[in-house]
């Protein structure tokens, strides 16, 4: 008997035939499970019996017993002038579920190289104005413009750590980094005397303040070359660079979005990574739990679910049976740390 | 000779809440899919809760959206199922205590 019911509940569920059949076919298939012949698997319940354990019609019994033998769960023996015999057969093993694996991501780490689309204005809007020395420089307006390499490796590059991610700044010559520092990735002497300062001014300038702060001054030239308001261009460097300028807030504020944007790229990097690792992990146990279980037979299976379960720790609900409201119950259950199965 | 007694399967208790507490006769037919799906996503023990969506519910089932409802809510009122959580847009946490005889 109750191996017939311990099978409703293990392979009835998982069959294909629990999603087709109706409710009062499974209350009626409960009913037959319940009524089975401990031996033989046969049982014997009149429909009266069945109506009444399962609370449905005699009519809707019937319907529930042909839906049931249609669907070849339940073998119905008819003889007249005998009791109708029952036997559940076995439900048809569910279908193999096609493995859900989610479509592959980009494997490769997420390039910065390129400037997002969503990124801010690039700082070149009147690119044709501008005197005669800034010609030059309007090659790193361009779009383009950040493809430039670094013609050699410079001594403006910073000294402290460089960090590993940075995205460049629309056409300029410069990078900025997640953290908000200005990268060099040119010769700033170079940059200075192209701007039309003496080579020597050029170069007592860069040993007096570093790259960063001649790149602040650079890109406030930029962009005041860009709006038409740069009237003496080495004259503004020059002096931006001796007194320490700082920078623009239109291009501080560029600068920020950039910069944000890159931290939120970063993030999503991260945060992808983490969760490829951890589904690659879950991939692995699940291969090592699927090996084993092939390995395992059905009856040495079903053992180990039931020890399994049965070493579970028992809520605390179980161990007051003073709780009979069961809303008290579930709060009780939830408050001592019974987590929901997902 | 004596024989070691059968380990008590985990189906014992719902046994007796459908059959000996007479729960399967006032449970509708679709109910009582509903109520299958939530102990079986429940390890068949009781006393625990388990989170579903009504989707995976009516995925498992196959039955409508409105079925599955109100097939909850008449499973909330028997006592049978206590839905803990409310928070819209996520699923539900389902907890299935074995109800106290009537």
């Amino acid at each position: 008997m109750d191996r017939y019911f311990f099978r409703v509940e293990h392979e009835l569920l998982r069959s294909e035939a629990f999603k087709t059949l109706g409710g009062s076919a499974i209350k009626v298939y409960l009913v037959l499970g319940l009524h089975s012949d401990f031996g033989t698997g046969w049982s014997f319940p009149s429909i009266r019996t069945i109506a009444t354990r399962a609370g449905l019609s005699r009519q809707t019994v019937l319907s529930a017993l042909d839906e049931l033998a249609a669907a070849g769960l339940v073998a119905i023996q008819r003889e007249q002038g005998k009791p109708n015999a029952y036997r559940l057969l076995q439900p048809t093993p569910p279908r193999p579920t096609p493995s859900r694996r989610k479509p592959d991501r980009p494997s490769g780490p997420i390039s910065f190289e390129e400037p997002p689309a969503t990124g801010p204005d690039s700082l070149d809007q009147n690119r044709s104005s501008g005197q005669k020395s800034l010609e030059l420089l309007s090659q790193f307006f361009d779009a383009s413009g950040h493809d430039l390499r670094p013609k050699q490796e410079t001594r403006t590059k910073p000294k402290h750590n460089a960090p590993t991610a940075s995205v460049p700044i629309p056409g300029t010559p410069f990078q900025l980094t997640a953290e908000g520092r200005l990268q060099v990735t040119v010769d700033l002497k170079e940059l200075l005397t192209d701007q039309g300062l003496p080579p020597r001014i050029a170069q007592k300038l860069l040993a007096q303040k570093d790259a960063e702060a001649v790149a602040k001054v650079l890109l406030n030239a930029f962009y005041l070359k860009s709006q038409g308001k740069l009237q003496n261009g080495p004259g503004y460097i020059r002096v931006g660079i001796e007194q320490g300028y700082d920078l623009l807030p239109q291009v501080a504020d560029r600068l920020e979005s950039r910069r944000r944007e890159l931290q939120a790229q970063i993030r999503a990097q991260a945060r992808r990574a983490e969760r490829r690792q951890a589904e690659s992990k879950a991939d692995e146990e699940a291969a090592a739990i699927a090996m084993v279980l092939e390995r395992l037979g059905p009856a040495e299976l079903e053992n180990l679910v039931s020890q399994a379960l049965a070493s579970l720790p028992a809520p605390l609900v179980r161990r007051n049976p003073t709780l009979s409201n069961p809303f008290v119950r579930a709060r009780v259950y939830e408050l001592a740390g019974g987590e929901p199965l997902e | 000779m004596t024989t070691a007694a059968p380990a008590p399967v985990q189906a014992d208790w719902l046994k007796e809440l459908l059959f000996d507490r007479g729960y399967l006769a006032r449970i509708k037919g679709e109910a009582i899919k509903v109520y299958l799906v939530i102990v079986q996503a429940c390890g068949g023990r009781p006393d625990r809760s388990v989170r579903l969506s009504l989707a995976q519910i009516q995925q498992r089932t196959r039955l409508s959206c409105p079925t599955v409802i109100e097939s909850l809510q008449r499973l909330e009122r028997l006592g049978l199922v206590v839905s803990t959580t409310r928070e819209p847009g996520r699923a539900k946490t389902y907890y299935v205590p074995n109800p106290p005889a009537a």
